[in-house]
């Protein structure tokens, strides 16, 4: 059984965004037998959020989309934030925590 | 504020969160996870304000 307690002083539902996105991936697989490969599921989840910021009550989330593509062999990673800015990288974060991990890896 | 890692190498990816539900200075919640597996080989890691908080 889950509660849900409400607060509206923030754009937030960051984890309800999470299951859209959880369950409409998993719809397309169940549709086409097949699942999306990376690229797809984070152009997927960029159009949502873009559309969503343009919406009366915007989700304010942040993600990083990891996803290995069978057909090629090859991970990939999505840095997507919630203006809608998606791009591939070869590492990411998100947070305070990012200024660490960036000045570590980015050089 | 929350933070998200993640790094591609070669032939593997690795994805990292934590797991504090924070607004200012209160923890609401030491055990939530922010990262979703989408599908077998599709992870996500999701950051941000929380609007509801989910009390299992």
């Amino acid at each position: 059984m889950t509660k849900q307690r409400n607060t509206d002083f923030y754009a937030g539902d960051t984890v309800q965004f999470a299951e859209y996105v959880e369950r409409n991936i998993r719809l397309y697989q169940i549709r086409n037998l097949y699942p999306l490969r990376p690229s797809a599921a984070a152009s997927w989840i960029r159009r949502a959020l873009a559309e969503s910021l343009r919406s009366r009550k915007p989700y304010s989330v942040n993600l990083l989309l990891g996803g290995y593509d069978t057909a090629s062999d090859s991970p990939h990673l999505y840095w997507v934030d919630y203006l809608g800015t998606m791009t591939e990288v070869p590492f990411g974060a998100h947070g305070y925590g990012a200024y660490f991990a960036l000045s570590l890896l980015d050089r | 504020m929350e933070t998200s890692f993640a790094l591609v190498g070669k032939g593997y990816l690795i994805m990292a969160a934590d797991t504090t539900s924070a607004r200012s200075i209160v923890k609401m919640k030491i055990d939530e996870d922010k990262i979703k597996t989408l599908s077998p080989h599709l992870l996500m890691a999701h950051s941000g304000e929380p609007g509801a908080f989910l009390i299992e």
